[in-house]
Parts: C-alpha cells; sequence; structure tokens
C-alpha cells in the first residue's frame, strides 16, 4: 500500500507530540504529588475530593468546637467544686455553731465567718470566663447573675443553657443556669420545710421532718397552746385559709402528723409559740447559708433563743446537705459531659484519620508507578525520535 | 500509421506534460488538501496524447475526513471549554466549596461565644469572602458565556464566508466542466479545502449534483450551499435564554440551534448547553437558597442587642425579560417565596388574551395561571399595565443568584444568635415538667414575637394538660405517665419539648428572651443549615455545589474522550486519504526516471527518423 511521504513526516510529529504531552502529563503529577490534574480525568474521584474536603473541614471545627466546650466545662467544673469546698466549710461552722455550750459571742463570731463564705460563694456563682461572660447567668451572660441585698441573694439571670455542637446532630450542654445550679437545691426533707416562729418563747425544737407519700403540699402553721399553766399543751395544725387539719395534745417526742407529715417535737413549746411547714420543693443555696447568718448572729443566751438557734441550725444543715447534693449531683453531670466531650474528640480524631486515607487514595500520587510510567515514556520517545529521524533519511532522490 | 517524426513529437510533448505534472506533484508533496495528479496517456493513430489529467480522489474517503474533523473539532472545543470551567470550579483557591465550609466554621464559632464580637466580626468576613468567591465564579462563567457568544459569532461570520466560497467554486466548477468536459483537479482541491475548512467549523452533509455542484446541507436539513446559493448563518438572542444566542439559517428568527452538531459551532453550543447553562443555574441557586435561608433564620432570631435579626445577605432579584414584539403594557415582577421550593430551571410566560401560560423551559411542562400566583417558589405578579394576546415574557430567576449574593449586614452586633423567648420553671414548682429543645419556625404567627405577654404553662392534672394563658390561650395534652419521655407541642409559631412529671399546678413560663447575649440557639439553628437538605428541598449547599462540578467535570470527561475517540478515527480517515491522494516522492522519482527514459527513447526516434531522412536525401544527390 502506498503511503504519502506528508503522511510520513506527520505521523512521525503525531507519535513525538502525544508521547511527548505524556511524558509533560506524568512529569506534572509528580511534580505536584497529585493524581488527577484536572476534574475531568476522574469526575467521581473529584467529586469526592471536594466532598471530603468539606467533610474534614467540618471535622475540624468540631474538634475546636468540643476544645471549646472541654474549656467551658472545666470552668464550670472548677468552680462548682470550689463552691462544695465552701460549703463544707459553712457546713463544719454550722456544727460548730450548734453546740449546746456554745455561747452567743462565739455564735455570732461564727456567724461572721459564714457570712465571708457566703461572699465567696457569691463570688464562684458570679464567675467569668475568659470572653468575660458570666457562666452562670442562663442567657443574660453579660450581667452579673447574683446580688446581695439585705433581704437575702438576689438572681437576675434565667434558665437558659448553652449547648455545643460536637459532631453532626450531636451537641454537648456546655453551661448550666445559676437557676438550675444554685437555686434549685431540695429544701428540707424535699416535700417541705419548717421553721420555728422567731418570737417563740419556748424551747421547742423539730427532732425529725417527715413527709409520706400522701402528703399534701401547703403551707401549715403548727401553734401550740397552754392558756393557763396548769393545762396541758395541745397543738392545732391549720393550713391556708385557717382549716384545721389536725389537732392534739402535745408529748415531747411524739410525732405530730397531718397531712401526709410527721414531725417529731422535742422540749416544751410556750404558750402560742408556731412552727411553720412550708411546702417549697425547692430553696436557694443562699437563702439557706443566709438564714444561718441571720439566726447566729441574733443569737442570745436565752433558752428560747437556744431552742431557735438550734431548730435553724438543723434546718440549716439538712439544707446544705441538699445544697451540697446539689452541687455534687452538678459536678457529676459536668464529669460526664467532659467525658463525653473527650471520647468526641477521639471519634472526631479517628474519623479524621479516615478521611485523611481517603482523600490520599483519591488524590495522591503512587510515586513508585509515576516514576517507573516516566522512565518508560521516556524509552518511547527516545525510540520514536530515533526511528523517525533514521527513516526520513531515506529517499530515491539522493540516487539520482 | 504516421510519420516517426510526428510520433516522435506527440510523444516528447506528451512526457514533457507528464514531467511538468510529476513535477507538480513534487512540489505540492507538503500541501494540505493536495491531490496527486496523474497524467492519462492514450495511444492515437500516429504518436500518444494526453487526454486528461486526473486526481487521485475518492469522495467516501473525503467524507470520512471531514466528517470526523467535525466530530473532533466540536469534541475539542468542549473539552478546553468545560476543562477551563471544571478548573475553576475545583480549584481550592478559587472553590465556593471551600468559602462555604469556612463561612459555616466562622458560624459554629460564634455559636461557641456568642456575646464576643470578634467571632461575629470574623463571621462577618467569611460571609464577604463567600460573597466574593461566589461573585468571582459568576463573573468567571459570565466571561465564559460571552466569550462563548463571541466565539459563535466569529465561527458563524468564517462558515458564511467559507459557504459563499464554495458557491463560488460550485459554479466555476461546472462551467469549467461544461467547457471543457472535465473538471479542472486545481479547482476540485480548493472546494475540497473549503469544505475540509467548513468541517472544522461545522458539521454537515453533502450531495453531489449532477452538473458536479455539492449541495451543502447542517442537521435538521438547514441549507448552507444549495448549487450556487449559499445561505448565510445569524445569530440573535435567545427567547429562551437571556445569556444565550440562537442560531438562525435561511429562515430568519426561526431557532436551528439544536439541530447542529460537529464542528467548533456544535462545541459551542454543546458546551452552553450541556455545561454552563447549568452550571451558571445552579450556582445562583445555590445562592439564592442559602442566601433567602440565611435570612429567613435570621429573622427568626435576635441580634446582640435584643432586636429582630435582620437580613445579612441581599437577595436574589428574578430577571423578568419582556419579548421586544410585545404590543401590551403590562409590567411583569417575579419575587421569590420559597426558595426551597426553587428549581434551577427557566421560565417563560405568555398572554393568550384570555390566560396567562406559565412554562418550564427547562422541563417543557406548561400550566395555566391567574397572577397574583405563587408557583414553584415564586409569585408571579403584574405591577403594572396589561397584557395584550401575544405578549411573552422570559424569566430567569436565579440567573442573577450568584451576582447578587452580597453582604448587606455590616455591623457584627446584628447577627442574630439568641432566640426571642426562652423558657422558666417555676422554682416553686413540686414536679419535674421540663420544657426543653425550644424552636422558632415563625414569628407573625399568634402568638407575634416578642410576646405582649408572657405565656405562663400551668399543668392541669385533672384533664392530662398544660393550661396556658397569658400571651395565648390554649392547651396541650401532655399525660404524664406517657410523655414523660418528651412530646413535641406548638403554640404558634413556637415548638418545644415537654417531658417530665410536672404535678398540679406547676408553671412554666415562657417570656421574651431580654438582655440574652449569651444565647446561642438560633446560632445553632443557623450552623444546621449547613447540614439541611435545603436546595429544592433534597440537598444541602454543598451537596448541590458538589453536583455542579461533577455534572461539568462529567461533561469535561465525556467531551475529553469524545476528544480522544475522535482523534483516532481522525487519523485514520486522513491516512486512509492521504494514502490514497497524497504524494509519494518515491513514486514520483520513478515516474520521472520513466517519463525520462521515454522521453530518450522519443528523442532517439526524431534523431533516427532524421537519420533516415538524411540518408534519403543523401542517396537522391548520388
Amino acid at each position: 500500500m502506498r503511503v504519502s511521504t506528508l503522511q510520513i513526516f506527520q505521523q512521525g510529529i503525531d507519535n513525538m507530540l502525544s508521547k511527548q504531552r505524556e511524558l509533560v502529563d506524568t512529569q506534572e503529577q509528580i511534580a505536584t504529588g497529585k493524581r488527577l490534574l484536572d476534574a475531568s480525568e476522574d469526575p467521581a474521584a473529584a467529586a469526592r475530593v471536594v466532598e471530603v474536603s468539606s467533610q474534614l473541614a467540618k471535622i475540624d471545627q468540631f474538634q475546636s468546637n468540643t476544645t471549646a466546650a472541654t474549656n467551658q466545662l472545666g470552668l464550670e467544673e472548677s468552680a462548682l467544686a470550689n463552691f462544695a469546698t465552701e460549703l463544707q466549710r459553712v457546713r463544719e461552722l454550722t456544727l460548730q455553731a450548734n453546740n449546746a455550750t456554745l455561747r452567743s459571742d462565739d455564735k455570732r463570731a461564727i456567724s461572721v465567718e459564714i457570712s465571708q463564705r457566703l461572699e465567696s460563694l457569691l463570688d464562684l456563682a458570679n464567675t467569668r470566663d475568659a470572653a468575660g461572660e458570666y457562666i452562670f447567668a442562663g442567657f443574660q451572660s453579660q450581667s452579673q447573675p447574683f446580688t446581695r441585698t439585705p433581704t437575702g441573694v438576689t438572681y437576675s439571670g434565667d434558665d437558659g443553657q448553652r449547648f455545643t455542637q460536637v459532631s453532626s446532630g450531636t451537641t454537648i450542654q456546655t453551661r448550666d443556669s445559676g437557676q438550675a445550679v444554685f437555686l434549685s437545691a431540695k429544701a428540707g426533707n424535699g416535700k417541705f420545710d419548717y421553721r420555728a416562729t422567731g418570737t417563740n418563747s419556748g424551747t421547742a425544737t423539730v427532732a425529725s421532718a417527715v413527709a409520706t407519700n400522701t402528703y399534701t403540699a401547703d403551707t401549715y402553721t403548727i401553734t401550740f397552746t397552754k392558756a393557763n399553766p396548769t393545762d396541758p399543751i395541745t397543738y392545732a395544725v391549720t393550713r391556708t385559709g385557717g382549716a384545721q387539719v389536725a389537732t392534739g395534745n402535745y408529748t415531747a417526742g411524739a410525732a405530730i402528723t397531718f397531712a401526709g407529715a410527721e414531725l417529731q417535737i422535742e422540749g416544751t413549746p410556750a404558750h402560742s409559740d408556731t412552727i411553720v411547714v412550708t411546702s417549697n420543693a425547692k430553696q436557694s443555696i443562699f437563702t439557706t447559708v443566709q438564714d444561718l447568718v441571720d439566726s447566729f448572729s441574733t443569737a442570745t443566751d436565752t433558752a428560747a433563743s437556744r431552742a431557735l438557734g438550734n431548730n435553724e441550725a438543723s434546718r440549716g444543715l439538712t439544707n446544705l446537705d441538699q445544697a451540697l447534693e446539689r452541687i455534687l449531683m452538678k459536678q457529676a453531670e459536668v464529669g460526664v459531659r467532659m467525658r463525653r466531650a473527650d471520647d468526641q474528640v477521639d471519634i472526631n480524631e479517628h474519623f479524621n484519620i479516615q478521611l485523611q486515607e481517603t482523600l490520599s487514595d483519591l488524590q495522591d500520587l503512587d510515586y513508585t508507578e509515576a516514576i517507573t510510567r516516566l522512565n518508560m515514556q521516556m524509552v518511547a520517545l527516545q525510540a520514536a525520535q530515533q526511528s523517525f529521524a533514521k527513516i526520513q533519511g531515506q529517499n530515491l532522490f539522493d540516487y539520482l | 500509421m504516421g510519420n516517426p517524426l510526428t510520433i516522435g513529437h506527440s510523444a516528447l510533448e506528451s512526457l514533457q506534460k507528464a514531467i511538468a505534472v510529476t513535477g507538480n506533484n513534487i512540489a505540492n508533496v507538503n500541501t494540505e488538501g493536495y491531490s496527486r495528479q496523474i497524467v492519462n496517456f492514450s495511444g492515437q493513430d500516429g504518436g500518444v496524447a494526453v487526454t486528461s489529467i486526473s486526481r487521485n480522489y475518492d469522495f467516501y474517503l473525503s467524507r470520512e475526513v471531514q466528517e470526523r474533523t467535525s466530530g473532533q473539532s466540536a469534541a475539542n472545543t468542549a473539552k478546553d471549554l468545560s476543562s477551563r470551567l471544571s478548573t475553576l470550579l475545583t480549584d481550592s483557591a478559587t472553590s465556593v466549596s471551600g468559602a462555604m465550609d469556612d463561612f459555616f466554621s466562622a458560624v459554629q464559632d460564634v455559636s461557641n461565644n456568642p456575646s464576643a464580637l470578634p467571632e461575629r466580626q470574623v463571621l462577618l468576613g467569611e460571609a464577604q469572602t463567600l460573597s466574593d468567591r461566589f461573585r468571582f465564579i459568576d463573573g468567571r462563567m459570565a466571561a465564559l458565556s460571552s466569550e462563548t457568544n463571541l466565539r459563535m459569532n466569529t465561527v458563524i461570520a468564517d462558515i458564511n464566508g467559507l459557504t459563499s466560497d464554495i458557491a463560488t467554486l460550485n459554479k466555476q466548477i461546472t462551467k469549467e466542466s461544461q467547457r471543457t468536459g472535465k473538471a479542472p483537479p486545481d479547482l476540485l482541491d480548493a472546494r475540497d479545502q473549503n469544505l475540509n475548512n467548513l468541517a472544522k467549523l461545522v458539521g454537515y452533509s453533502l450531495k453531489e449534483n449532477t452538473d458536479g455542484s455539492f449541495d451543502v446541507t447542517m442537521g435538521g436539513g438547514q441549507p448552507l450551499v444549495s448549487q450556487f446559493t449559499a445561505y448565510n448563518l445569524t445569530t440573535y438572542g435567545s427567547t429562551t435564554n437571556p445569556k444565550a444566542l440562537s442560531v438562525a439559517g435561511r429562515t430568519a428568527g426561526a431557532d436551528i440551534s439544536s439541530s447542529i452538531s460537529g464542528g467548533k459551532l456544535g462545541g459551542l453550543i454543546g458546551f452552553r448547553t450541556n455545561s454552563l447553562d447549568s452550571a451558571q443555574a445552579k450556582l445562583g441557586l445555590v445562592a439564592t437558597t442559602l442566601g433567602a435561608s440565611f435570612n429567613a433564620q435570621q429573622a427568626l432570631g435576635l441580634d446582640l442587642n435584643g432586636n429582630a435579626g435582620t437580613a445579612m445577605f441581599s437577595s436574589t432579584t428574578p430577571v423578568v425579560i419582556p419579548a421586544t414584539a410585545n404590543t401590551g403594557s403590562a409590567a411583569i415582577t417575579i419575587t421569590i417565596a420559597d426558595s426551597s421550593a426553587l428549581t434551577g430551571d427557566r421560565y417563560g410566560l405568555a398572554y393568550d388574551g384570555t390566560n396567562w401560560a406559565l412554562q418550564n423551559l427547562t422541563t417543557g411542562a406548561s400550566q395555566t395561571i391567574s397572577p397574583t400566583a405563587t408557583v414553584h417558589g415564586f409569585t408571579v405578579a403584574i405591577a403594572s399595565g396589561t397584557a395584550a394576546a401575544g405578549d411573552r415574557f422570559q424569566i430567569d430567576l436565579v440567573g442573577s443568584g450568584a451576582a447578587d449574593f452580597r453582604v448587606t449586614m455590616t455591623d457584627a452586633e446584628a447577627i442574630a444568635a439568641a432566640m426571642p423567648v426562652r423558657s422558666a420553671s417555676s422554682l416553686t414548682n413540686q414536679g419535674g415538667g421540663l420544657l426543653s429543645k425550644m424552636k422558632v419556625t415563625a414569628i407573625d404567627v399568634a402568638p407575634t414575637l416578642p410576646l405582649a405577654n408572657s405565656l405562663i404553662l400551668t399543668f392541669n392534672s385533672a384533664n392530662n394538660r398544660w393550661d396556658v394563658t397569658g400571651g395565648a390561650s390554649t392547651q396541650l395534652n401532655y399525660t404524664p405517665a406517657n410523655d414523660s419521655a418528651g412530646v413535641s407541642r406548638t403554640i404558634g409559631g413556637l415548638t418545644f419539648t415537654l417531658s417530665g412529671k410536672p404535678v398540679n399546678g406547676d408553671v412554666i413560663t415562657i417570656e421574651n428572651n431580654t438582655s440574652a447575649a449569651g444565647d446561642n440557639r438560633n446560632m445553632l439553628a443557623l450552623a444546621d443549615l449547613q447540614d439541611s437538605n435545603v436546595v429544592e428541598s433534597k440537598r444541602s449547599f454543598s451537596g448541590e455545589y458538589n453536583s455542579l462540578v461533577t455534572n461539568v467535570a462529567v461533561a469535561s470527561r465525556k467531551a475529553q474522550s469524545a476528544a480522544d475517540a475522535e482523534y483516532v478515527l481522525l487519523k485514520q480517515a486522513t491516512t486512509s486519504r492521504d494514502n490514497l491522494q497524497g504524494v509519494n516522492l518515491e513514486e514520483e522519482a520513478i515516474q520521472l526516471i520513466r517519463y525520462q527514459q521515454a522521453l530518450q527513447a522519443a528523442s532517439k526516434l526524431v534523431s533516427i527518423a532524421d537519420t533516415v531522412f538524411q540518408a534519403m536525401l543523401r542517396a537522391i544527390d548520388r
């Protein structure tokens, strides 16, 4: 078959150009370390690269979210730990003050220290983070949530909680509100709290207060009556509105039972002494401490004052125990969240490595293969060049 | 039988011609499209004569080359353009994907620290980068679009030049072959060369007429050359796509673009319809839905100063183009009602005197609407004037989405990180009823936000429900025994989960979220948009963008493999044709030797005739 002379040259050029093109592509692959020079070479892989890169960016963000979450939780953790320590100290002081032999001067001294501890507790409840936010203020994190006023400690925050996203679809709570932590400790036995009225002149003290399952929440007033010195002491329990729910003769150490509540009262109440049972389920920790300060700072050495002091101290101890339990529970919750955050870091890290591997498989060059290919292509180009140089020299006109 | 001298003379003359043709062949060894010429001798009474000079030529081999040339040229054009587009879309330095990732990262950072200004400032910066990136890509696509239009015009001017040359050559060839009985090879070569060049520009089919002229016809039967007449192609603004050009042939205004294939023109049109159009529409769609959904979530939140959230991005303004032939005065306005219902499709609106027909120009589906009407996520309204029968309008909903994607928010405090309401359980509650997972779905549904009065939820154990008083009056069924794990309940635009075991009289309050600098709930909702299926309610923003990138890459890949295949086919066709048509120097050298030898022999013949003649003369002299 005939071959046109132009064709011989054209083919030589085509062959060399295409081999050169392949060489240049391989060289570019080696220089960039990338398998794909253009999305069109492998559209599916290119799309995956975009997707995986996007996933990686997200994981990076989740890791930084988790770090932020861990920092927040760490801050709350240490605030709560310090708070618990301070509360313990208040509890010790209360026990100290509850000593029957203690003089009123000493009680007043103790009240001063408890008052100072209350300041520390407030400071801890007003903890701010690095950005200056009050961490126990709920959503209103720019203003100080707890303020001490002459009538007690007020809370101006709300019940807002903050969550942080730590992976797709998973959030971790990174902040608790002051309301949830400090205002929601159980009061008394969890159903009701009691308090001997400050004007009582007898020595009745509440030894135990138990709520049964049938307890009906309301405010009850136990009033003792001994109209004449020779009369027996009687009691009457009235609920809000004045309706009487229980009545009877008082026996020291015997339980007074009404509306599902059992109060064991000791000592000798005076005529018209009252004990008020309130049904608040929750009590502010600060109120608990403030009540102790108020009680001890006004102590005198009379029997009535002592009885009142005892009542306040034992009630305070119950409430302090509830407060401690509340704080410890929150500490545990924070601990669990920190643990979850740590686990998430590991999961994200693992996922990150997997994605990096996928990305590498998708776009990174196999150097061994590429360099072998480069050598083969160089040999092929050389062969094309040399053979072309040989055949193009052959021409009949040379012999004419 | 003629005498030797005459015979010798005819031989010398013919062979000289033959040597000249061989020389011409040698001279044209490197001429593209040259067909080797062959001298045809014929014996005559008393000598030899050159009856004709013919070409080594085969119609079908030439056609094959032309067809393959069209195919390769179309594939190469589409490949070059779509690979530029895919590089633009995937390059990490220009990719929208990376900018979206960074933007949502910044959203997350704000959610970690909602009251801090630096994080908010970074978010605004990332929003700006995202906007820049959208608009950069859109600008590059617009440049590619106008380049495509420009190249279409240039190619069409070239096509018109070539078809007019072919018509002229048709005429000359017919005339010459009528005069001499044989078409001159050089003119045939010239016409072939024009046809080869035309094949690079557009695909066509050929028909040879009996008079030797060629009819050149494009797809769909559109004539380019009919015997001696050439029909010009023209372009005009497309009536279905404001960014595109349509091509008209013999009949002005009749769009034949879709029937054009092959050549640069086919490649350009293919690139636009297969890659560019959908890429532009999808980019616009991503930008539109991202901007609209972000703004919508912003509007459901409260900013750092406690004000209702405002838009972060400008919204897409759909483009309405009235047809130039419209006689009515109606001005149509289109507004986007629900961005997640939008598709990237283009629409046309036509008025027939009584009804308005809305046609989806992408799918072809048509429906009757009566403006003002909301369909497919947008609202069609007649802003002013009245339409006349036959009036038409083009609607490009999201085509300008990426270009319109601008950051309008300037104050970082305006980022709405907080929710408009918060809830709290009363501290005096005896039970453990909880309200959590508050979501705001609308602020303009009663009770409108911000609340005029707080909503008080009081548990009513006798009826197993929460009684709502205050800002709204309703009841939420709740049976503690069954629902304590959590049930979703709704009041107006507020949706939340109730859980736990409340007791009678327990109170939960929902109130306006004042001074809530530390609230990040709306920020989390904004961050959630990243993975939500917002686009067409089916795909996330990055999913949609990814599919756009994949589409372009696949189109580019297809063009690439078509180009590779066509390259091989073209090479084979060219080799076949040139093996027949081309000049081989060895062959010509041998021909030269043959003719030289014959010439020498013929010269000898003349010389012998002369010797014989002289001998005769001498004999007479003696």
